[in-house]
């Protein structure tokens, strides 16, 4: 083991390590995610583990710093090709093993906080059939990788190199996923497979291994002549060009803009609510508000890598910050209208007000002297309207919900934040046993202030409600609708009131996309200026590209503090979401609030943007690159 | 209309550590100034400021009449620049950099851009990145000058390159002062480059400025004595003397830069010092350069 913590694989691992358990720990917060929403067992399917931990190997393999061999130092020295390919090959396999070590822990991590957290079911990990068929996969992949031109000091980073690795990756994937009821076998056949490879690739190792070779190219001057005289040299050329050389940086030079403003408009997408046209992901939403800003923010300081290459130039700053910026915003933008669309045209889009019937375990006395916790099975009834009908109780006292017989209930309710005075309430539904009069009644309560439409609760009753000993214990059975092949076609849970009622329109929900534009391009904007803020020359780049980091933990924590928050019960993300939509509903209720809504907000990310330019202006522009790419750290052009 | 004018110019990075401690002077128009100085003097502070890409934290800076801060636009379209460190974008063709620049100057100059492109016989369809260190500063050089700026900044122009290709770079800078009596600031450590191109030096050291002459001056002016350290003379009173400059020490004699021809340097030193002695001779600039700058450091 000739220094193997010099090797590039090693050297640059605590990162590696920190962005790929970042990366698990977001995976594995995905599929628990949809877990939950599907059914109270959390516990994944094996399958997806394997996935989320090869993720991790997968993404180090990519995007780490695996194509070096060694030092062009170490090619000077007395050792052998082969002891130097022996020590890459087992730095890649070591640090791909850390890597999977380390998101292993993210995953135990996990599993400890849900079993801590108590409300929902432990998740085990079963480490026997995960570790040995990951870790043979990640022999046989460094294997491969290391195969390719053997007497290359670096690996050419070509079109055939990137098809072998991503092509390896997610061979071996689909082999692991293939034998997973089998892990011997899987780990088996990786193993021998990785032997064979490197086996032969050692054969094929050279004495020494020589460095890329450059060819020299022979060009005559014409294009350049014709390039001086003949191009127009118009604006739109000049501003095509400053997009080039703002967005050609590291870590995937040509590709960055379109990653960058990929994942923008992905996180558009997501916030306009698009993939709600196939699963409900509401609370998803308002979670991945920071997460929105974090992307953005994220593509700005990478594109900054190039600025000092048009300091000299004539270009004025806002020309500059314009083209740094608004390429960003209109992927975003582009995003969000592709999921409004997405969400608004959606087939069978779910009523604003519904009924549930729905049997449920409940514990009977959670707080019983000796820990035993006795449940029952109960019909739970209520109404269910869209969050931005809830309401918001400043006093921390329950509304009471009354009907004219004189039957009252207290409303279902919850708090914003544990311990805090601040309830969220659904004004038609309580948590009390009621009787079919008083859900008939919050009912058609619900559908005429969500829709203006009058139906009486009698004539709800009679036609949804099945009623037994002065309950609702079921809703009607006819309700369910035979489709064209005799099979029951009940396309959703609830009432089909829209079916029923096609005369109920669903109102506007307020300037929406006004809000949410503002709460993800404003703190950009902000972040952005802070960030500008402190390109002084008496800066070192070390102390701007913290700044960076410093931003950018800034949405982060933002996201991660509402997911933990959330698990340990502190916080409803329901609640917090439906407080935001009573706002935004509040803020259109008439088409002059609309406006003025739409014009604060406008002119809210327009002075943030605003900020950003000023301090941009008086920035000094460091005269090398700033790498700010977590990716390519340390890697500078 | 002076073309550049610092006024009392402090710069510093780090606190208590000033990289221009009050630089004053002015440039004229058709002058071709040489600024001189070790590493860290100051230079390319000096040049940036001059360029609105960093602001002075005392004092003023105004290149043709305006503030470079304030006006950055107006400044730059006046301007030539290559600086000392390759920032063209390596993944750009030659192409598409020259019909960048030709974009941004409105007075790009089509015929001079052709004859230099011909000159230089530059490969339009290659990356910079795929240049020759040589070739690349030809491309940096083109585009600083093709549009006939009225000043052309150069910051270490021709550092790495061969003496060939800085022959070159040099001819071409002389033949566009000859053509169109464009104003330089440049900076450099060749002082065979200094002395073939400047009319003038400016002597930059510890952040201040040390020597701001005429070329002809210089080599007529100043001298150098080299003397025998004994009772009567030590560096403290060679320093004391009006006319020095510097005084080096070295293991067997001081050498002293004098602002006087030699026969006067002679005559001061006898009557000042009485030392009847000392060698002294007409100076190069390299060995004043040596002298001042090497000597104090």
């Amino acid at each position: 083991m000739i220094r193997i913590w010099h090797d590039d694989a090693m050297r640059w691992l605590p990162l590696w390590l920190t962005i790929t358990m970042l990366n698990t720990s977001v995976l594995l917060g995905i599929v628990l995610w949809r877990r939950a929403t599907g059914s109270e067992n959390l516990q994944p399917p094996t399958g997806w583990l394997l996935i989320i931990l090869w993720s991790a190997i997968a993404f180090y393999i990519v995007f780490g710093h695996v194509r070096t061999r060694c030092q062009r130092l170490e090619m000077t020295l007395p050792i052998s090709s082969t002891a130097l390919w022996r020590r890459h090959f087992g730095a890649v396999f070591l640090a791909g093993a850390t890597v999977l070590g380390g998101s292993l822990g993210v995953l135990a991590l996990h599993a400890g906080m849900m079993s801590k957290a108590g409300r929902l079911r432990f998740v085990t990990i079963p480490y026997f059939s995960l570790v040995g068929p990951l870790l043979a996969g990640l022999l046989l992949a460094a294997a491969l990788v290391n195969s390719v031109e053997p007497g290359l000091q670096k690996l050419r980073g070509r079109g055939s190199y990137w098809a072998l690795v991503l092509g390896s990756l997610a061979g071996i994937a689909l082999l692991l996923l293939l034998l997973e009821p089998w892990p011997w076998a899987s780990t088996g056949i990786c193993l021998a497979l990785a032997i064979v490879v490197s086996h032969q690739t050692q054969r094929a190792l050279p004495a020494a291994f020589r460095l890329v070779p450059t060819a020299a190219s022979t060009d005559s001057a014409d294009r350049a002549v014709a390039a001086s005289t003949d191009q127009a040299g118009n604006r739109w050329q000049v501003y095509r060009t400053l997009f080039n050389i703002l967005h050609t940086a590291p870590p995937w030079k040509q590709f960055t803009p379109w990653l960058v403003h990929g994942f923008g408009a992905l996180m558009g997408f997501v916030l306009a609510g698009g993939i709600d046209r196939w699963k409900e992901a509401a609370d998803m939403r308002f979670l991945y508000l920071p997460f929105g800003c974090y992307m953005l923010f994220a593509g700005t300081g990478i594109l900054t890598y190039n600025l000092f290459r048009l300091d000299s130039l004539p270009v004025s700053r806002r020309t500059i910050l314009t083209v740094l910026l608004l390429p960003g915003l209109i992927a975003y933008s582009a995003g969000y209208a592709a999921g409004w669309w997405a969400r608004t045209t959606a087939p069978n889009p779910s009523p604003l007000v519904d009924f549930h019937v729905r049997e449920a375990h409940v514990e009977i006395d959670p707080h019983a002297e000796d820990g035993t916790k006795t449940t029952e099975v109960r019909t739970m009834v209520w109404v269910e309207v869209d969050s931005s009908f809830m309401g918001i109780q400043w006093t921390g006292v329950p509304p009471m919900l009354t009907s004219p017989w004189g039957e009252t209930h207290e409303a279902w309710h919850e708090e914003v934040l544990r311990g805090s005075s601040t309830l969220y309430f659904n004004p038609y539904n309580t948590t009390e046993d009621t009787s079919p009069e008083f859900e008939a009644l919050m009912l058609s309560r619900a559908i005429e202030d969500v829709y203006g439409r009058t139906i009486s609760p009698e004539v709800l009753q009679e036609r949804y409600f099945v009623v037994e000993n002065n309950r609702v214990v079921a809703l009607k059975p006819e309700l369910r609708r035979i489709g064209p092949d005799s099979r029951v076609v009940r396309p959703r849970e609830g009432l089909p009131l829209l079916e029923d009622y096609p005369e109920l329109q669903a109102p506007p929900k307020g300037p929406e996309t006004a809000v949410y534009l503002l709460l993800v391009l404003g703190p950009w904007f902000l972040l952005t200026a802070f960030f500008l803020h402190f390109f002084k020359a008496t800066r070192s780049n070390r102390f701007i590209r913290g700044v960076y980091w410093a931003g950018l933990a800034i949405p982060m924590l933002g996201m991660l503090s509402n997911v933990l928050l959330s698990v340990f019960g502190l916080f409803s993300p329901a609640a917090g979401r439906g407080s935001l939509e009573i706002m935004i509903r509040s803020l259109g209720t008439s088409p002059s609030s609309w406006a003025a809504t739409w014009l604060a907000c406008l002119a809210a990310i327009g002075a943030s943007y605003f900020l950003a330019l000023r301090r941009f202006e008086r920035a000094e522009i460091p005269t090398s690159a700033i790498n700010c790419s977590l990716v390519d750290w340390g890697q500078e052009d | 209309m002076t073309i550049v004018d610092f006024q009392d110019v402090h710069r510093a990075y780090t606190r208590d550590a000033d990289v221009l401690a009050g630089v004053t002077f002015s440039i004229e128009p058709r002058q071709v100034v040489g600024l001189l100085g070790k590493n860290g003097a100051g230079k390319t502070t000096l040049l940036r400021i001059a360029m609105g890409m960093i602001e002075p934290q005392q004092g003023s800076v105004e290149v043709f009449g305006v503030d470079p801060r304030h006006e950055p636009m107006q400044v730059k379209r006046q301007i030539g620049y290559v600086s000392e460190e390759q920032i063209l974008p390596p993944y750009l063709r030659v192409d598409q950099i020259i019909a960048l620049h030709k974009g941004l100057f409105p007075t790009w100059d089509d015929d001079l851009a052709r004859s230099m492109i011909e000159r230089f016989a530059t490969p339009g369809r290659q990356k910079i990145k795929t240049l020759s260190k040589g070739q690349a500063r030809q491309v940096a050089l083109l585009c600083a000058v093709a549009h006939r700026p009225g000043l052309l900044i150069l910051d270490e122009p021709a550092g790495g390159l061969d003496p060939a290709a800085r022959r070159e770079f040099l001819e071409t800078s002389i033949q566009l002062l000859n053509e169109s009596g464009t104003t330089i600031l440049f900076s450099s450590h060749y002082m065979t480059d200094v002395e073939r191109l400047a009319d003038r030096i400016v002597m930059l050291h510890e952040g201040r400025i040390l020597i701001d002459t005429e070329l002809d001056d210089l080599r007529e002016n100043y001298s150098l004595a080299l003397v025998q350290p004994d009772g009567r003379v030590s560096r403290e009173r060679l320093l004391a003397l009006d006319a020095c400059l510097g005084v080096r020490e070295r293991s067997d004699s001081l050498h002293a830069v004098f602002e006087l021809e030699p026969a006067r340097v002679e005559e001061v030193l006898h009557r000042e010092l009485g030392v009847g002695n000392a060698r002294c001779t007409r100076i190069a600039l390299e060995e004043m350069f040596i002298e001042l700058a090497g000597g104090q450091g």
